[in-house]
């Protein structure tokens, strides 16, 4: 028979989960007044470019994370299975949490969604592949599919980093364990 | 140890569920560029909001199709092709060969510094990185993840089947 880690794992996935939530709201934030505060054309790219040129998949390895604190909490070694719940679990929980965050942060600055809009119309305008015709038409898109677009954006968001935390889960359950795998006698 | 029916088809659905999972992720990343020729598309595709928080996006630094940018930059595109293309070739060749791929963690920590150091001698001037360099350097990390799973995979067929039945068997 082989071992079942029936170990909670919510402990952990809510430690990796607010950690990365936490952290990617301070970036995104962070970033955003950067853009917003510098002249467009020198930015040229998104707050989430920038977030990205520090390190490209970063929320990615939220999963990986609840995964390595898991097996060391209780010792275990877990399945890939397992793995892939927890790294599900902590993406989702991570979009979730920092989507709140980014909400709450607008009753502090209520200004910033409107400002950010602004500057990622004119970082859109600035790239160059598009023409006169096609800037305004996605300028009155922006404004006038704003907080519909936000939710889609929060919705999408999530579940790319749920599927991603997901397979991240299951690297860190293949690597954060013996070199016997569980299911290997 | 043998695998029950049970077993066999919880390891089988986890199989085919992950490669379908990395499919859509490669399907995904390809951006609106496959069905549209319009650049404004891109900022409202569903494409661009599901990686929006994993990768920067940065249009200097993505491949293009049909003049529309794609949903991740070259890195990630090659991280997702790979991991895909891995993950159909990588447990085949393992069950094909008999021979479980051993090494697969030396080699995932070979292709993590291969893109530690492409990144910080771009960031510190002493070359700069390109399209194709950066896509290269995202195939070896994908490549390297699915050739240490494909270890798990031998593994588990190993216990389920009988090697030398397989329909596939030489």
């Amino acid at each position: 028979m082989e071992p079942v880690d029936q170990n909670s794992y919510w402990s952990s996935v809510i430690l990796a989960s607010l950690i990365f939530g936490v952290v990617y709201f301070a970036l995104t934030i962070g970033t955003g007044y950067y853009v917003i505060n510098h002249q467009p054309a020198s930015v040229a790219m998104s707050p989430s470019s920038i977030i990205g040129t520090v390190v490209c998949l970063f929320a990615g390895f939220g999963g990986m994370l609840a995964v390595w604190h898991h097996v060391n909490e209780y010792e275990v070694t877990i399945q890939m299975g397992r793995g892939a719940v927890i790294g599900i679990i902590t993406g989702l929980l991570i979009g979730v949490i920092s989507f709140v965050l980014v909400h709450l942060w607008e009753y502090i600055d209520p200004n910033y969604t409107s400002r950010l809009m602004d500057v990622q119309i004119a970082i859109m305008n600035s790239k160059g592949n598009m023409t006169a015709e096609q800037q305004q038409k996605m300028a009155d898109m922006m404004h006038n599919r704003g907080g519909m677009f936000q939710v889609l954006g929060a919705l999408f968001t999530t579940i790319g980093l749920g599927i991603l935390n997901l397979i991240t889960g299951i690297i860190g359950a293949k690597i954060f364990k013996g070199d016997e795998a569980a299911i290997v006698e | 140890m043998t695998f029950g029916p049970y077993e066999k088809r919880k390891f089988l659905s986890g199989y085919f569920l992950i490669v379908g999972m990395l499919a859509f992720l490669l399907f995904a990343a390809l951006g609106p560029g496959i069905y549209t020729n319009d650049p404004t598309v891109w900022y409202f595709s569903w494409q661009r909001m599901l990686f929006s928080a994993l990768c920067h996006q940065n249009p200097g630094r993505s491949f293009y199709i049909n003049n529309v940018q794609m949903a991740v930059c070259t890195r990630c595109f090659g991280i997702y092709l790979s991991a895909f293309t891995g993950s159909v070739l990588f447990p085949l060749i393992s069950v094909w060969v008999k021979k479980k791929f051993k090494g697969g963690k030396i080699l995932l920590a070979i292709s993590l510094l291969i893109i530690i150091i492409d990144f910080l001698g771009n960031a510190f001037g002493f070359w700069v990185n390109t399209d194709i360099s950066r896509f290269i350097t995202g195939i070896l990390l994908g490549m390297s993840v699915t050739y240490m799973m494909s270890a798990d995979f031998y593994n588990s067929v190993k216990h389920s089947y009988n090697m030398e039945e397989l329909v596939w068997n030489r």
